[in-house]
């Protein structure tokens, strides 16, 4: 089966402008601005298979959100070549976005403010032509499932940030779209709303094989969500495949020992102190320079141990590290 | 696809009275003051003709008659598709425009459909009766040739507006923040709330055959005055039709550029 | 404590700098209404074969005009709206933390911007009514108290925006009272044509009212309208406004911030 997305050295760049602080710099500007070219994008290749949940990390400015709004059609990049469902979404935008979903993150929500939500539905049924037996079977669905049922019928603006996502979770998935864009879905959701979010789009993705793509700085989301990731960086690919080689490509381990008593200073090769402490001893072991029995056995010999923990480090600080390069 | 486009329609117009309904003393208190702002303009003509002779050519009930018409056509465009303009330009501002986006219908038809505005009824409804009391005032009898030459004018210039809200929709793609570009298309349509022979020749011509804001009022009165030819009609009708094509073109040269260059 | 109310000042310059096309559009507004009444008044004034429409010859109703444009660099305020938007987004709070109180900050950045909206959109038609329609002051004296009417009426004026302002705090929608507090005002303030076209009658109702007094009252002193005993008079009766509208600030303040914080912010 073809994939669903297959993009191929996305490039796009953009013009800013910029002036000085201050009152004086302002005046100048009314005059003249200076502007220069910042590449977004700088050759993105990407293939997603049908089912996946795929997870789009990086820093701010990194290009995840111009990525994003070129696989949604909504951006015409430089260059480069897309195949999204069967459509280029840039060029057969309006058959090809009836097929896709999207949520932009909490600022551009697509609900209206003064009304209740259900209204909201109601306009998006006619704007995607979604049959009433579906929509209404849907509606009901979904609005069990995120325990929406009675807010859908409250203002907008009296809802908590949580509830107002799920309540675009389900405006972007009414008309049963096949690929859906998550932008950051979970920014200010409390813990047991953004729970209730992850498990109602593993359901929507196992029930309906519907293709998530989530860009996200909560390393929650990837965790529960995403098998597979790729981090973007200065508007490359830095990094695609599965999440635990991701981990285990770094091959740092951290290890963790409580001792009986004080110990001297520690020092070993291939090793980092992060810590040390009192009865606290906190290393980082670079295994391509020293293997961990080497170090565990100078430990066990040296220092009158308690207690040791091996770990891998946090997917958080790998991340950091991809971000660094 | 029209039944389509209509059940937009009516879902958007629907979506916009249960908004402004939602705020009654929001919605009570703004049709009061379009009311009384409206009432204003005939007022002011008032104490023109009676602080001068007026205007050459318009006795006072003519000039009565211009103003209603202005404000009739004004409030059918206003409550039709004008609030498009600064809906969009609002949505360009906060960045939510993407969200149009990305709906299965052309970005220019959802804004057309996404427009109705409840406050341009007023302006209907004050400018009808002016126009009704100016034409009793006049004696006027019933014509059927410039009744339906009136009606066809009215359409011209709901063209016209139209074309000029897609044009000024298309220059806040490329200057952003641009609110005050609405204000500036209201000032712009004011040229034809007065005769225009008031501009000299120059601005006649100006105003009829380039830029035909004297679609606004001044046309459409003379029409319903019978003072204008058919082939003055016809006239009309080409400039009003290749404006549109042109504001058309201008959206879309000016789309794309946004699509490429957008955040 | 004046370098701060300096510095949201100059924070309110800034933020209008930063619209370039936006400004010069304004002034090119402005240019276009200015002619479609020059070519109005034009055929009026030279089909009725007079020099004098109520008193005023056709320079100087332009020259009218000119300062009604002036005056509505001040009077067409969005400081209301503002409020009632940081009400809506939540982010009035970010104000009332700052170590002014909220009627010093926001009038003070209004103040700021309408100083620059003087100086860089109105002052090519100033020029222009200059040049054009010589417009100038009646007499010395009545320069240097238009320039007190002025300043009176600009503080006036903010203040009073402030205070229809503070209904935002009651109605979760303020787009109808925002409308109706400028389109309206604008009518009695006297900026779609002089007062003086009006009755006898009229004008003495629309003397009561404060409204006058943002805008007309500081132009016809400036034009030479008023002898100076009556124009003191008018001066005073502005300083009267200003303080019934600052105690009605006062007074209202309390209650809105009840409001506020029993909705919890």
């Amino acid at each position: 089966m073809a994939p669903v997305i297959e993009v191929k050295d996305l490039k796009k760049s953009f013009k800013t402008y910029h002036r000085g602080a201050g009152l004086l710099e302002a005046f100048k500007s009314l005059v003249a601005r200076k502007h220069k070219l910042v590449y977004a994008l700088k050759g993105v290749s990407l293939k997603v298979e049908k089912g996946e949940i795929l997870g789009l990390i990086g820093p701010n400015g990194a290009g995840k959100s111009t990525l994003i709004k070129i696989l949604c059609g909504v951006l015409y990049p430089d260059s480069g070549s897309a195949k999204i469902l069967g459509f280029n979404p840039w060029e057969d935008r309006i058959k090809y976005v009836q097929n896709i979903g999207v949520v932009f993150g909490p600022q551009k929500s697509q609900l209206n403010w003064d009304l209740p939500a259900v209204d909201t539905f109601f306009f998006i049924k006619e704007l995607y032509e979604v049959p009433s037996k579906e929509f209404g079977k849907r509606l009901a669905y979904f609005s069990k499932l995120l325990n929406v049922e009675d807010l859908s019928k409250r203002p907008v603006r009296n809802l908590s940030l949580g509830e107002r996502m799920k309540c675009d979770l389900i405006a972007a998935l009414l008309h049963n779209p096949k690929l859906v864009f998550l932008d950051e879905p979970t920014v200010g959701v409390d813990l047991i709303s953004k729970e209730r979010i992850h498990e109602f789009i593993h359901k929507v993705n196992k029930e309906e094989g519907t293709t998530f793509i989530v860009t996200t700085h909560d390393m929650s989301d990837i965790e529960k969500l995403c098998k597979r990731i790729v981090v973007i960086n200065k508007g490359l690919a830095v990094y695609d495949g599965p999440l635990a080689t991701l981990k285990s490509k770094f091959k740092e381990k951290h290890l963790e020992i409580k001792l009986t008593e004080k110990g001297k200073p520690f020092s070993f090769k291939g090793c980092k102190v992060l810590e040390q402490k009192d009865i606290i001893l906190r290393i980082e072991v670079n295994t391509n320079l020293q293997n961990i029995e080497a170090v565990m056995h100078h430990i066990l010999s040296n220092y009158k141990v308690l207690d040791i923990t091996i770990t891998d480090p946090e997917i958080e600080e790998v991340i950091k590290k991809i971000y660094r390069k | 696809m029209m039944g389509k486009l209509a059940r937009i329609w009516i879902g958007a117009t629907r979506l916009e009275l249960s908004d402004e309904l939602s705020y009654r003393f929001n919605f009570i208190l703004k049709t009061i003051t379009h009311t009384l702002t409206s009432a204003i303009i005939p007022l002011i003509t008032l104490l023109v003709y009676t602080v001068s002779s007026g205007i050459p050519g318009w006795s006072l009930e003519e000039f009565l008659l211009l103003n209603g018409s202005f404000m009739f056509i004004g409030g059918l465009g206003s409550t039709l598709f004008q609030s498009m303009t600064w809906r969009t330009i609002d949505k360009i501002w906060h960045g939510r425009y993407d969200m149009d986006l990305i709906r299965p219908v052309r970005p220019l038809v959802l804004a057309t459909l996404n427009t109705f505005n409840p406050d341009g009824l007023a302006y209907i409804f004050v400018g009808a009766s002016i126009m009704a009391v100016s034409l009793v005032k006049m004696h006027w009898v019933f014509n059927a040739i410039s009744t339906l030459s009136f009606v066809l004018l009215v359409g011209l210039a709901l063209l016209f507006f139209y074309s000029i809200d897609i044009i000024t929709i298309a220059l806040s793609f490329l200057f952003v923040k641009t609110f005050a570009l609405a204000n500036a298309v209201e000032e712009i349509i004011n040229i034809g709330k007065y005769p225009l022979s008031i501009y000299g020749s120059t601005g006649m011509v100006l105003f009829t055959f380039l830029f035909p804001v004297g679609l606004a009022g001044f046309y459409p009165a003379q029409a319903l005055l019978g003072k204008l030819s058919f082939l003055m009609i016809g006239k009309l009708a080409l400039v009003a039709f290749a404006f549109f094509g042109f504001s058309l073109l201008l959206w879309s040269v000016w789309m794309k550029k946004y699509s490429s260059a957008g955040g | 404590m004046f370098r701060k109310t300096l510095s949201f000042v100059r924070m309110g310059a800034q933020n209008l700098l930063a619209y370039k096309f936006e400004i010069s559009l304004f002034t090119i507004i402005s240019f276009l209404s200015l002619s479609i009444y020059y070519f109005l008044w034009h055929t009026i004034y030279s089909y009725s074969n007079t020099t004098l429409v109520s008193g005023f010859t056709f320079s100087q109703l332009m020259g009218y005009y000119i300062l009604t444009n002036f005056a509505g660099a001040y009077f067409w305020s969005d400081m209301d709206s503002r409020i009632s938007d940081r009400i809506r987004d939540g982010k009035l709070i970010v104000d009332l933390a700052r170590p002014a109180t909220l009627l010093k900050t926001f009038v003070a950045t209004e103040i700021g911007q309408t100083l620059f909206v003087l100086a860089v959109q109105t002052a090519p038609i100033i020029i222009m009514g200059v040049l054009l329609f010589n417009l100038r002051a009646g007499s010395l004296l009545s320069l240097v108290l238009s320039i007190i009417s002025f300043s009176i009426a600009i503080l006036l004026s903010m203040i009073f925006v402030f205070f229809v302002g503070l209904s935002s705090f009651w109605l979760t929608r303020y787009h109808g009272v925002r409308y109706a507090r400028s389109a309206l005002t604008w009518i009695l303030c006297g900026g779609v044509f002089p007062l003086a076209f009006l009755p006898q009658f009229w004008q003495k109702i629309l003397i009561i009212l404060p409204f006058q007094h943002f805008v007309y009252t500081p132009i016809q002193i400036f034009l030479g309208g008023y002898t100076s005993i009556t124009a003191l008079e008018l001066i005073g009766l502005q300083i009267m406004w200003l303080v019934i509208f600052y105690g009605l600030v006062k007074l209202a303040w309390p209650r809105a911030m009840a409001k506020f914080s029993a909705a919890g912010g």
